[in-house]
């Protein structure tokens, strides 16, 4: 399987790398080929050499999605690697903490770039790799897609509106036999919410808040990410899984008729 | 894996005899009509093998495509008392032993009407929303002892009452119309659903709990 997973020096790209090397190595079939994209250089070079210790064919491609111009090298660079490509994991995202008062044209326009607008970009650069292999895109979408997120106006639109980005692929390329779909993370501890989920006081609160009063982990959503990619989702297209613990059923949660208030 | 059966005793003990080269397996006969029975059946599989780690929720009643104007209360009656009440059943002897042993998985057969609704299909249709509705009550209320709940939401399917109505119900060019319809343009294979079932029972879905995995090639969007 040649696969890109973009945003793959951290969190949830790198857990999606090593769950793909894995799960190549558990069939015995041939190693993974992974295509590790992210704005990070030497955490990435890192990731790579620890993909090829385990016998994974790693290569990097060090990008910045803000520029239009870097979808297409990125899917360009796996095609040259690998010869065709079987799976995209557009991963890469921003958080930028900011009220919607508040918040700048130049982030507002970031987040886009980043969050919704690289995958369409890339998406469309793998389209005939993808249509030849009859592969399959998974992108990393939020929980803050479905639930206002305040101060996360930006981030939120950017996930909402590239969920129906990736719908819209999946109407459009399903007879060209590719799958699109998304996974949405909860509260999960990655590089990008470490300040929140390393303090024990809100990462305990976090946990109580979820029914499975746990704060997720990167390797959760890379086993969601793998299993759409991969030929066990078949029939899956145009879905977003929430992979939240249960936090999406929590109409009110830890205060009204929350649990604990229960006589 | 043990599975229960009602009527079709012998079916039952076909797929026993083919699922006994590939894992310890037990056929036992179970009524969700009846409470006990239910039961029974729980604590049969809990003798036998140690634990309950997974249930998986697949019965469907076999009920023809009237309009919503043309259904009884009967047979309302009938299908609620299978399907959802039956599952109640389920529910009721199979969260106490989970809780118990510390956690478990539930996942049921869900429908894609419920997202997109076929016209005749209410009677199928309306149950099955409601035992999404309640997965989603019991991953709230049963998270915290390490119980997941979900369901798989199938479309147009090759297998079972998908593939009766195929044979039965409406010319062969309206089943071309949705097919075309089907983004993937293809109908979906018994294994693809099982798949999903798999994945959600498992621990490769650990941290996903009160979903609807919807397995029909992109009809629904």
């Amino acid at each position: 399987m040649s696969v890109i997973v973009t945003g793959a020096a951290s969190g949830i790209g790198r857990a999606t790398a090593f769950r793909l090397a894995r799960d190549a190595a558990s069939r015995g079939g041939k190693p993974a080929r992974i295509l590790l994209a992210d704005i990070a250089e030497d955490k990435l070079a890192e990731v790579a050499s620890l993909l090829r210790a385990e016998g994974a064919h790693a290569e990097v491609c060090v990008s910045d999605l803000t520029d239009p111009t870097a979808p297409a090298s990125v899917v360009e660079a796996a095609h040259r690697a690998f010869g065709g490509l079987d799976g995209l994991v557009s991963n890469a995202g921003i958080i930028g903490r900011a009220s919607l008062l508040d918040l700048s044209l130049a982030d507002y326009e970031r987040s886009f770039a980043i969050n919704t607008r690289a995958t369409w970009l890339l998406a469309k650069a793998a389209h005939p790799l993808l249509a030849a292999s009859k592969g399959s895109i998974v992108a990393t979408a939020s929980i803050s897609a479905h639930e206002p997120t305040p101060p996360l106006g930006a981030y939120s639109a950017s996930k909402a509106a590239l969920i129906m980005l990736v719908r819209q692929m999946a109407v459009e390329w399903g007879p060209d036999g590719i799958r699109c779909n998304t996974v949405s993370p909860g509260s999960t501890h990655t590089a990008m919410t470490d300040a929140r989920y390393s303090d024990p006081v809100q990462r305990a609160a976090a946990a109580q808040r979820n029914p499975l009063r746990t704060v997720g982990l990167p390797e959760n959503q890379a086993a969601a990410i793998a299993f759409l990619l991969g030929p066990d989702a078949a029939y899956i297209t145009g879905v977003d899984l929430l992979v939240d613990g249960g936090l999406s059923t929590m109409l009110m949660p830890a205060s009204g008729f929350g649990d604990p208030w229960r006589r | 894996m043990a599975f229960t059966y009602r009527s079709r005793r012998e079916s039952a003990e076909t797929l026993e005899r083919e699922l006994a080269a590939r894992c310890r397996t037990a056929a036992i006969h179970a009524d969700l009509l009846d409470e006990e029975s239910v039961g029974s059946a729980l604590r049969t599989v809990r003798e036998r093998f140690g634990a309950v780690d997974s249930v998986i929720f697949a019965t469907g009643a076999n009920i023809l495509q009237p309009y919503v104007s043309e259904i009884s209360a009967q047979q309302w009656d009938e299908v609620v008392q299978v399907e959802l009440i039956g599952f109640t059943r389920v529910l009721r002897a199979a969260l106490p032993l989970m809780r118990a042993q510390g956690g478990g998985t539930i996942v049921a057969i869900g429908s894609f009407a419920t997202y997109s609704f076929p016209p005749g299909d209410a009677l199928s249709a309306v149950p099955k929303a409601a035992i999404e509705m309640l997965c989603r009550a019991v991953a709230r209320e049963e998270g915290r002892y390490g119980i997941r709940a979900n369901v798989v939401a199938p479309g147009i399917i090759n297998a079972g009452l998908g593939e009766q109505f195929q044979q039965q119900l409406f010319a062969p060019e309206v089943w071309e119309g949705q097919r075309k319809r089907v983004p993937l343009r293809r109908f979906g294979e018994a294994e693809e659903v099982a798949e999903a079932v798999a994945f959600l029972a498992s621990k490769r879905s650990a941290y996903i709990t009160g979903q609807t995995l919807v397995v029909d090639g992109g009809l629904r969007v």
